[in-house]
């Protein structure tokens, strides 16, 4: 084929109409993916996120599924905040704090009322809420990526749960604490980054 | 020349515009049953619908459905006559997915006449929200077809399953469903009215 031909057909060719998709499955695969992976993919969400299953666990029923549940409400309250552009300060410190404090929570088998662990986890959760919500809008489908984030907070506490059942068991109480001093620790760490 | 470039311009045909058909090669009919499911907003407002119906009983159940086909059947209509798809109606469906995932979390028993309302109100914005796109009316009607039985199936089999949780776990574990998916249409809801 003659060479200015082939710049014709080839030049055509890249006027081709793709096909129109307004629900791309692909975005909303991807995005889903992407929230999932988010809150794994930051240690100091996944402090504590596994410390508020847990505390939740070591405190009993109904503490053991209400924080869980309390969690991505308040989350999402935060989110919506940094949405808005709400400052909250020191976002990164208050995520750090969370680790530490309630990792110190379980090393010590603190048994406040339920109220005041409710409320201890709700004001943590504007932090991590807060942090989300600002990164919310790159997604390339919202609420795939915010589902994706949500149902990993979610799995993060029941692995929380799951391991804090433990206690139970004399040995097993040992080891929910020793995770909980593990937590802490690395929310000093955590805490000196942010500082 | 002259072959080289009418051979060009038959390759810049544009293909089929497939506005909703989230999958390719299923044809339109299964499409239209994917429909509900692939898109986030609907399936959520579908699924904490299903719940909340479900957990206040058969009853509440039945109210539901009766008015969620007629509105969805209306939508579904008002949609393929092009009167549904200007209006962007994401914002509603996470408004009644907020509401209903509040009433799945704490477990509160709305009266009972309330749920024709929800079930009508759903079906409605699902089916204005359901617009095949620029379809010949035969694919056009398979696929708002396949989108209300794919809807409806959806809802009819979540509704049940959630009436059967009877058990505490169970329970817990629609209330936390119902969290996840409130903090989900939540924050959406907000990226949507705040951010802009």
């Amino acid at each position: 084929m003659p060479m200015n031909r082939l710049f014709w057909v080839a030049g055509l060719s890249l006027l081709l109409a793709s096909n129109v998709q307004a629900h791309s499955a692909a975005d909303i695969g991807g995005g889903f993916v992407s929230g999932l992976l988010h809150p794994v993919l930051g240690w100091d969400h996944v402090a504590a996120m596994v410390a508020v299953g847990l505390w939740g666990a070591f405190l009993g029923n109904p503490a053991v599924w209400l924080l869980p549940v309390v969690f991505p409400l308040v989350m999402a309250f935060g989110g919506a905040l940094g949405l808005a552009g709400v400052p909250v300060p020191s976002v990164e410190i208050g995520i750090a704090l969370s680790a530490l404090v309630l990792g110190i929570m379980i090393v010590l088998a603190a048994r406040p009322p339920l109220w005041l662990a409710g409320v201890i986890v709700a004001i943590f959760a504007i932090f991590h809420g807060h942090a989300h919500g600002t990164e919310l809008p790159e997604a390339a489908s919202p609420l795939a990526y915010s589902l994706g984030f949500v149902i990993a907070t979610g799995l993060l506490h029941l692995a929380g749960i799951g391991f804090g059942l433990l206690v139970r068991w004399p040995l097993g109480r040992i080891a929910v604490r020793a995770g909980g001093a593990v937590i802490a620790l690395g929310g000093m760490v955590f805490l000196g980054n942010a500082i | 020349m002259a072959r080289g470039v009418g051979a060009g311009a038959l390759l810049c045909l544009p293909t089929i515009a497939l506005a909703h058909s989230p999958m390719q090669g299923i044809g339109e009919f299964y499409s239209g049953i994917l429909h509900p499911l692939l898109v986030p907003a609907h399936a959520l407002a579908l699924v904490l619908l299903a719940l909340v119906a479900g957990q206040n009983g058969l009853g509440a159940i039945r109210r539901c459905h009766l008015g969620f086909l007629p509105a969805l059947a209306l939508g579904l209509v008002l949609a393929g006559l092009g009167n549904g798809s200007e209006v962007k109606l994401e914002p509603a469906l996470l408004l009644a997915s907020v509401l209903a995932g509040l009433l799945v979390v704490l477990q509160w028993r709305p009266p009972l006449p309330l749920f024709y309302a929800a079930g009508a109100g759903v079906g409605l914005l699902l089916g204005l929200d359901s617009a095949p796109g620029d379809l010949a009316p035969g694919p056009a009607a398979a696929s708002l077809l396949g989108t209300g039985l794919g809807a409806f199936t959806c809802l009819l089999l979540l509704a049940d399953l959630s009436e059967r949780a009877r058990r505490h776990w169970q329970r817990v574990a629609l209330r936390v469903l119902g969290s996840w998916g409130t903090a989900s249409a939540t924050l959406v809801f907000a990226l949507g009215w705040l951010a802009a």
